[in-house]
């Protein structure tokens, strides 16, 4: 468990998959803007996918592939923002709660996540959303970090609590280790896992609050991203007048992102957590057995 | 005794502290916010086309109990008035008080919700257990990376796919609304089947996307107590599989599920969205939609009051029942 | 969310509204609505969609603005005058006739044998007594009809007797159009009347309520309504459609005959699938919108930078892609030409048509100094940069998506648009206070183009910018336009009123105060192959979405099975009982809601249930 676990996850095919998706879409988002026509140059309304438009066009004659490709800048800025801003809010949060428990500041920090806890966070996020002025997506990505830091802190905390009173912990602090030596050298290293798959799912999950938020109207509608194409899609009634091509993309897209970080942290688990690796428990009993025996 | 006692206390006092917390927070929320509610509602009689002279305004600020009292004599009005179970009157359903508002609303989200929640905590967990047991076996991967990946895709887009293809394609389920106009609520067969009828699009999207969570959180806990030495023993001993499972793994597996488990109760009347917009369902989620779309903040205090409220409530109860039954618990208090 | 956008149309927003020409429609007493019935079939139950505003609440005081609409006024209360904005006409209703004795004293006749649907005969004291209510509660009077009252009687059963406390003929619209008349038997002993819900209304209208729910709501006959024969339907179902999907759907199915709200591409989706009985009509008939720039703000205070602005700007795109088609561009001076045809000055009109024309704008830009930067945006003299917020309601989709056009319009031309989608009150507070650099809003519809003119360019309504205003948004101050509007106000003469229009038309179109954009239409999607007598374009008798006032009961006293669906006339809604098969009878009244407070209970003991299973496998597991 150290820094190259995460690296390893190269190593399964998991991984590799998840990574070839993902650095295929950040490619897109790079070049895009250079290499596609504009999103905003119009053709006519609702042409069904053809040689010229591979993905037809939609409700207002702009093509469909366009706004699918130079839409992913934007899901993906505010997926990987949000979840940095979340892992590394929660981390803090969660050291504090966790390492330093019975300060009051400990404590001070622990009713915090508690009470952050119990807030629901999509209506939260609607009531924030609905005031702040929305052309831009930074209040966007700021408001979804608000809300989505609570649950990936318990789970920090509760690895730090468990972690704080290991042997070698102990062990250090009865060598006068100071306390942010401890976090640096001892507690923080166990979790690179963990925090990097508190990172994925933050990502994901900020990619597909973001998409929400657009759907419901709230998220700056005038931006070029999926989740701003789901909304006009929705609100011209796409499937309705059967233009299937408009509604099914974005949400392949924004599925596509998930998948692949889901891909990555499937092959972090089976590579960096030697608990979850294949142990064959049945084999493992019978030399249970084989010493009972023998004693 | 005394152990127990002080850790009722303790939890009561928390209890009473979160719960002035949240009132708190409450409380500043529309007054953080931009925009004066007396200006709204001016705004939203403007919209109406209706002009009336300004006395008239003072007269409707009075009625909605809009005050211009020093903040401090706000919040203690506004304390007491929640406490005593006074939530105001709602502008969009108006007169409709709040509580009347959410009254209405809640035991659809709890119809709706409350058994997707048991039932995708219930096949979560066991489909957790199942393939915990058998990890990184085919039904391991698959079921794993299956739901992982559905839990991907927005949840709106898969309720929309759905509701067009089974209810405007097929017409095999209704478009919307909780139950057919033509039967009142009740405690019949016949409404019955019509609420289940009504409920089984959405309750069906709500477990694709939420069963993935449970099955991951009581995987990862059971491949974790497999390792554990009491289950080598077990089976060492020649325990039967089943009874493992069961007994030994399932219990300590579930442990961990039940504290999310009680918040995911206590959440169930924060209703559910984007659920209720895409299959007009009329819960909290939708109410509470109106009520931001046309700056009800009287709603939308009530709303969060009242769901705070019961998640901290639940989660009071839960605490309790774990500290009487587990004395290292209340030990540590 | 789009149909929300429908309820400002046809909307007076303005404190000063005065209009001569609403006495215009005094002589048109008799229209289609007093026609015989003859070989008419009758009975029948007929669904509509309520729109997206529900769940209701149980409120039918016609004057609180959130009472349960279409049903309160029109279809139960109803007005003196049945104003029909789509033929501008002023038509008798609870009162047969009006004559202004002088200045200052207007006499109703007002209409004999008319009985409450409790069989107590409706008078003129009843009216009266309605008048002063309001003038009692004055958060009754949201038309601000007392502001020119002074008094209200009613010397007889059949005559009431309004004195003014200055002239103001032109008030006339508002007391007769808008003012609901409630019966004084009733109301007289209601404690507070603002607050008042009247769950069981009394009132004169064509329907009587049967059912209500918060979700759906039953009209049935008034057998007893004072136009004999009508209506000619037994029931109107009013469903709550929280959804366009779900509204698009039952029209489909063919359950809602009638659904009054915005949906695009209807040629190819509704009217395809049955050209002969699926139509839809919106008539651009309901005012315009405009695109607004602050006048206030240099550099757009110049009316040459408008002008220019208005040569850069293409409507026909706002219509074809924000508007799916429904709404034409209108003329640049002021007016749509569709709904005031006789009021344009058409020398006006050609002088001052602004039609898209890039190079133009781009040599007045630079005949007035102006250069573009290394950006490619126009700056001015002073090295102003043209970049201004748009500030539009993100909940208004037609307009975020014309602003797109706009922006891109503008940008050919160098100058910048930043769109900011804000709420819907937040943007109401930015108009208000004069906090934007551009907008949208839509000018005030009323029965003569008088109030277009008033609410854009009376600058006695607007204020400087960071005070509110209640006109005049834009901030346009122009002494003659006042003056003109001054002495529209006072004429009663339509001679004089054209010319005061034709002037004003010229000083709009040279000045630019806005930059008129598409007419605004009212919304109404019809399926007709059950119920016919719907209105359209061949039978105007009403509006297509007559939600504000007076129209819906017009429309539903209208309405009638085609003759080979008379087998349906004996077709009754069922009223929701506990179990669907069993009837109630008809005369029974609306039963109470669900009884909420049962479930919660339920749902609490469920959880607590669960809770106690986690309990017990607890200590099973101590066990």
């Amino acid at each position: 468990m150290n820094e190259s676990g995460i690296w390893l996850t190269l190593s399964s095919t998991k991984g590799r998959v998840g990574f070839g998706i993902l650095l295929a879409l950040v490619a897109i988002a790079l070049v895009s803007p250079y290499v596609v026509p504009s999103p905003e140059k119009a053709y006519g309304q609702y042409l069904p996918p053809s040689a010229k438009h591979l993905l037809g066009t939609d409700y207002f004659g702009y093509n469909v592939l366009s706004w699918v490709l130079i839409g992913s800048r934007v899901s993906l800025l505010v997926g990987f923002l949000a979840g940095a801003a979340i892992t590394a809010i929660a981390l803090a949060m969660a050291v504090i709660a966790g390492y330093f428990e019975k300060t009051i500041l400990g404590e001070l920090f622990s009713a915090i996540i508690n009470v952050f806890l119990v807030i629901p966070a999509l209506p939260l996020l609607i009531v924030i959303a609905s005031y702040i002025v929305t052309q831009s997506v930074y209040p966007v990505i700021f408001a979804i970090v608000i809300i989505s830091w609570p649950y990936p802190a318990r789970i920090l905390r509760s690895q730090i609590l468990t972690l704080k009173n290991r042997e070698f912990v102990l062990a250090d602090k009865g060598l006068g280790l100071s306390d942010f030596q401890i976090i640096r050298s001892d507690i923080l290293p166990s979790l690179y896992s963990i925090i990097f798959s508190v990172f994925l799912f933050g990502t994901i999950g900020a990619i597909l609050t973001q998409a929400s938020l657009q759907f419901l109207g709230l998220g700056g509608v005038s931006i070029v991203s999926w989740g701003s194409m789901l909304y006009w899609a929705q609100n011209e009634e796409a499937l309705f007048s059967g233009a299937w091509w408009w509604f099914l993309p974005p949400g392949i897209m924004i599925g596509l992102v998930g998948v692949a970080l889901v891909l990555i942290n499937l092959s972090l688990d089976e590579v960096v957590n030697p608990r979850l690796q294949a142990l064959k428990l049945s084999k493992k009993a019978k030399e249970i057995q084989k010493t009972f025996a023998a004693s | 005794m005394s152990g127990r006692t002080s850790y009722l206390a303790k939890k009561t006092a928390y209890l009473a502290v979160e719960v002035w917390v949240a009132l708190t927070i409450n409380f500043a929320i529309p007054r953080l916010m931009p925009g004066d509610p007396a200006r709204v509602l001016l705004s939203r009689y403007l919209q109406q086309g209706v002009v009336f002279p300004p006395q008239t305004l003072t007269a409707f600020e009075s009625l909605f109990g809009i005050s211009h009292a020093p903040i401090y004599v706000q919040y203690g009005q506004y304390l007491v008035n929640t406490l005593t179970g006074n939530l105001g009157t709602s502008f969009t359903y108006y007169p409709a008080s709040v509580w009347s508002v959410i009254r209405y609303a809640v035991p659809w989200d709890i119809a709706l919700l409350g058994v997707a929640t048991l039932l995708s905590f219930a096949l979560g967990t066991f489909l957790g257990l199942l393939v915990g047991w058998s990890r990184n076996g085919k039904l391991d991967s698959s079921l794993t990376s299956v739901f992982s990946f559905l839990g991907a895709f927005p949840y709106f887009w898969v309720a929309l796919g759905l509701l067009y293809t089974f209810s405007l394609v097929y017409k095999v389920f209704p478009v919307g609304h909780a139950y057919a106009l033509n039967i009142l609520p009740n405690f019949s067969l016949q409404f019955f089947g019509s609420y289940l009828y009504h409920a089984f699009l959405p309750v069906t999207t709500l477990l694709l996307v939420s069963l993935g969570g449970w099955l991951l959180l009581t995987r990862n806990t059971a491949v974790t107590n497999l390792s554990e030495d009491y289950m080598l023993f077990g089976q060492a001993a020649g325990l039967k599989k089943r009874r493992m499972l069961i007994y030994y793994l399932g219990k300590n597996s579930i442990l961990p599920s039940l504290t999310s488990f009680s918040i995911s109760l206590g959440l169930i009347v924060g209703g559910a969205i984007l659920t209720e917009i895409v299959f007009s369902y009329p819960g909290i989620g939708y109410v509470l939609y109106q009520a931001v779309l046309n700056d009800d903040y009287p709603l939308i205090q009530g709303i969060f009051f009242v769901i705070t409220v019961v998640v901290l409530v639940t989660n009071y109860i839960v605490d309790l029942i774990y500290g009487f039954i587990d004395p290292r618990v209340t030990a540590t208090a | 969310m789009r149909q929300k956008r429908a309820w400002r149309n046809g909307i007076l927003l303005v404190s000063l509204m005065l209009a001569m020409a609403a006495l215009l429609g005094l002589n048109s007493v008799s229209t289609a609505l007093a026609q015989s019935n003859s070989g008419v079939t009758t009975g029948g139950t007929v669904y509509v969609s309520g729109g997206g505003i529900g769940p209701w609440t149980d409120n039918f005081n016609p004057f609180s603005p959130t009472a349960v609409d279409p049903a309160t006024i029109g279809l139960l209360y109803q007005t003196l005058i049945y104003w029909n904005p789509s033929n501008g006409t002023l038509n008798p209703w609870l009162a047969t006739g009006w004559t202004f004795n002088n200045a200052t004293t207007l006499t109703m006749s007002i209409r004999q044998g008319v009985k409450w649907n409790d069989g107590v005969a409706f008078t003129a004291q009843d009216v009266a007594f309605t008048f002063n209510l309001l003038k009692q509660y004055p958060a009754l009077d949201t038309y601000g009809v007392w502001s020119v009252l002074s008094s209200v009687t009613a010397p007889n059963n059949n005559t009431v007797v309004f004195t003014f406390s200055k002239p103001a003929a032109p008030y006339l619209f508002y007391i007769g159009y808008y003012v609901p008349i409630v019966p004084e038997h009733i109301w007289s002993s209601v404690s507070n009347p603002v607050t008042y819900t009247n769950s069981q209304p009394v009132a004169t209208g064509p329907f009587k309520l049967y059912y209500f729910s918060p979700s759906e709501y039953i009209l049935s006959k008034n057998t007893d309504y004072w136009l004999p024969g009508k209506p000619y339907v037994n029931y109107v179902v009013v469903v709550d459609a929280p959804s366009n999907t779900q509204a698009l759907a039952n029209l489909e199915s063919g359950k809602f005959s009638y659904v009054p709200m915005f949906a695009s591409n209807l040629n190819n989706t509704w009217v395809k699938s049955d050209p002969t009985y699926h139509y839809y009509w919106f008539p651009p008939i309901a005012g315009y919108q405009y695109f607004m720039p602050n006048d206030q703000m240099y550099p757009l205070n110049n009316p040459e930078v408008r002008q220019a602005i208005a040569y850069a700007i293409n409507n026909t795109p706002i219509d074809t892609i924000a508007e799916s088609g429904y709404m034409p561009p209108v003329d640049s001076i002021g007016i749509n030409q569709y709904e005031w045809p006789t009021w344009v000055n058409s020398t006006v009109a050609a002088q001052y048509n602004y039609s898209t024309n890039v190079a133009k704008a781009e040599s007045m830009f630079s005949s007035m100094g102006f250069t573009k930067n290394s950006n490619g945006i126009l700056q001015t003299p002073n090295g102003t940069v043209m970049s201004f917020n748009y500030v539009i309601p993100s909940g208004y989709t037609d307009w975020v998506s014309a602003a797109q056009q706009l922006k891109t319009q503008l940008a050919a031309v160098g100058i910048q648009i930043n769109i900011v989608g804000v709420s819907t009150s937040q943007w109401t507070t930015d108009v208000q206070d004069g906090d934007y650099g551009f907008s949208m809003e839509e000018a005030v519809n009323g029965p003569t183009p008088f109030y277009e003119y008033n609410s854009i360019m009376n600058s006695a309504l607007t204020a400087p910018i960071g005070s509110t205003a209640t006109g005049d948004w834009e901030r346009f101050y122009n002494s003659t336009a006042n003056q003109l509007l001054q002495s529209w106000f006072s004429t009663t003469s339509n001679t004089q009123a054209q010319i005061y229009a034709s002037k004003l038309e010229a000083i709009f179109g040279q000045q630019m105060p806005v930059i008129p954009d598409v007419a605004r239409v009212p919304f109404g999607i019809f399926n007709s192959t059950v119920f016919t007598g719907w209105p359209s374009p061949s039978n105007p008798y009403a509006s297509s979405e007559p939600w504000q006032a007076e129209g819906m009961d017009v429309i539903f006293q209208s309405i009638h099975l085609r003759p080979q669906y008379a087998a349906l006339a004996t077709v009754a809604p069922v009223i929701p009982s506990a179990s669907a098969t069993s009837s109630t009878s008809p005369s029974s009244s609306s039963p109470s809601p669900s009884n909420t407070t049962t479930y919660v209970i339920v749902a609490v003991v469920v959880v607590i249930v669960i809770i106690i299973i986690a309990a017990v496998l607890l200590m099973r597991r101590r066990t």
